[in-house]
């Protein structure tokens, strides 16, 4: 009797020591939430701890990210953007420095992919306008008639006066392809400026990473399985700093007669990307580059994405159409498989 | 006859204890999840309503105007987007929401239900893809 009493106390000790941790540490470790939408993506800001800091940083970080929407939106009139294809032909565009930056980025990334990533793409998706509820895949022959449009090379910068002009007639930029990703950079400069001791910004299908979490483990990012739902990872990548991108063929297909439309149309082709691969994740210290060169990774394809990815010192998880994921750089020794569907090439 | 020496613990007060300490266990983890005090319906990150899953006895059904106009369910142990007017209807996919951490949403309409608490169910922090 006594030893069942024993047991129980212990047990009923055990139990209480279990659920006291837990309460203690969770309370230190309370984050803010804010939620909120910018360039067409659910922005989510986790920033530690709760508090009037944590409040201000979020606050601060949609206006900032407002701001930039304003500026480099092809689709909002008078940004800077939208400004530069209007004059696309003719005249100078002066522009704000954030957009003058990306503009740089965005064509560095261009000319070291050759072209895999493509600022200039615009005329050329907008004719495929694939995630239309009503798509129709385009004549071979009005794709073929865009290709002369969409060089990037004839977006010309001048840094000291910090304009821009895209000589080509009917050519037209978009950076929503480095947006979301710039837009973690954005929100990252703010942490910073703030003395935020831990945060995490996700824009869309990017993520960027600041400071530590009050247990001081790494930041964990789960990767999405492209054959599964939005929110079911197959393997999480952990990260101290810097940014995470994706760019996948799953995202906004769509299949008519048999065949697949996605939305990252090839330069070279004018077709959507056919690589073997399906989604390519990037970790760079900047966003906007892992946004970019994830874009990139899809339409080169494994072999063609390793030098590229090299030359940015960028990590990464690609991923084939075989279920066989590749590990590149940081990834080797930060990626954990957790799914049975898919396995590690050696 | 020699009487065996009785030890404190036999094999049988082992097996309950383990037994007791597994299932405090697995309460621990069952908890963790499933802490769903409150849920937010926000619209631009603006909390339109917050639910208290602890006052509903019943299903409470919230009616969102706007250009995508979106009915939300909160039952004493969920809540969901029961329809929208977007295209996409990827809102209304996601089903009931459960568990602490556990988020909805939909974009045209720029709306988001989420339960607010301390232990999020998910092991990771954010997701990308």
């Amino acid at each position: 009797m006594l030893k069942k009493l024993a047991v129980s106390i212990l047990a009923a000790a055990f139990s209480i020591l279990l659920c006291s941790s837990c309460g203690g540490s969770a309370t230190k470790e309370t984050p803010l939430e804010q939620t909120g939408f910018v360039m067409g993506s659910f922005v989510e800001q986790t920033i530690y701890p709760k508090g009037d800091l944590a409040q201000e940083a979020a606050k601060e970080v949609t206006t900032r990210l407002t701001k930039m929407e304003q500026l480099i939106s092809w689709r909002i009139q008078d940004s800077d953007i939208a400004k530069i294809n209007q004059n696309a032909g003719g005249q100078e565009v002066a522009i704000d420095a954030l957009t003058f930056t990306l503009l740089q980025t965005a064509k560095g990334v261009a000319i070291n992919s050759g072209g895999a990533y493509n600022p200039a793409i615009l005329p050329l998706s907008m004719l495929w306008n694939v995630d239309d509820e009503a798509f129709i895949p385009p004549e071979r022959q009005l794709v073929e008639g865009l290709l002369a449009s969409i060089d990037s090379g004839k977006l010309v910068l001048d840094e000291e006066k910090q304009t821009a002009v895209m000589t080509l007639e009917g050519g037209a930029i978009d950076l929503g392809g480095i947006g979301k990703g710039a837009a973690c950079d954005e929100a990252l400069k703010i942490y910073q400026e703030k003395n935020i001791p831990g945060a995490i910004i996700a824009v869309g299908g990017s993520v960027g990473v600041h400071g530590t979490k009050a247990n001081g483990k790494p930041w964990s990012i789960g990767v999405r399985d492209p054959k599964k739902s939005q929110d079911t990872a197959l393997g999480q990548i952990l990260l101290e700093k810097g940014c995470v991108s994706t760019s996948g063929i799953y995202e906004k297909g769509q299949e008519i007669d048999g065949v697949y439309y996605h939305h990252i149309i090839d330069s070279a082709t004018g077709f959507p990307a056919d690589s073997d691969l399906v989604s390519a994740t990037v970790v760079h210290d900047s966003g906007a580059i892992s946004d970019a060169l994830a874009t990139a990774c899809i339409v080169l394809g494994r072999e063609g994405a390793l030098p590229l990815l090299e030359q940015y010192g960028a990590g990464a998880v690609l991923i084939d159409q075989n279920n066989t994921i590749y590990l590149v750089g940081d990834m080797k020794s930060s990626f954990e498989l957790a799914s049975g569907d898919y396995h590690i090439a050696q | 006859m020699v009487k065996e020496k009785r030890r404190l613990f036999s094999g049988k007060d082992v097996l309950i204890a383990v037994a007791a300490i597994g299932a405090a266990v697995a309460l621990y983890f069952v908890n963790a999840g499933e802490k769903a005090g409150t849920a937010v319906i926000e619209r631009d990150g603006e909390i339109l309503y917050r639910v208290n899953f602890s006052t509903l006895s019943q299903p409470v059904t919230y009616k969102i105007d706007g250009e995508y106009p979106a009915e939300v369910i909160a039952e004493p142990n969920g809540i969901y987007f029961a329809s929208a007017s977007c295209p996409d209807q990827s809102c209304v996919h996601m089903g009931k929401l459960r568990k602490t951490g556990e988020i909805a949403v939909c974009l045209p309409a720029r709306l988001v239900i989420r339960i607010e608490g301390e232990n999020k169910s998910s092991s990771t922090d954010a997701m990308t893809g």
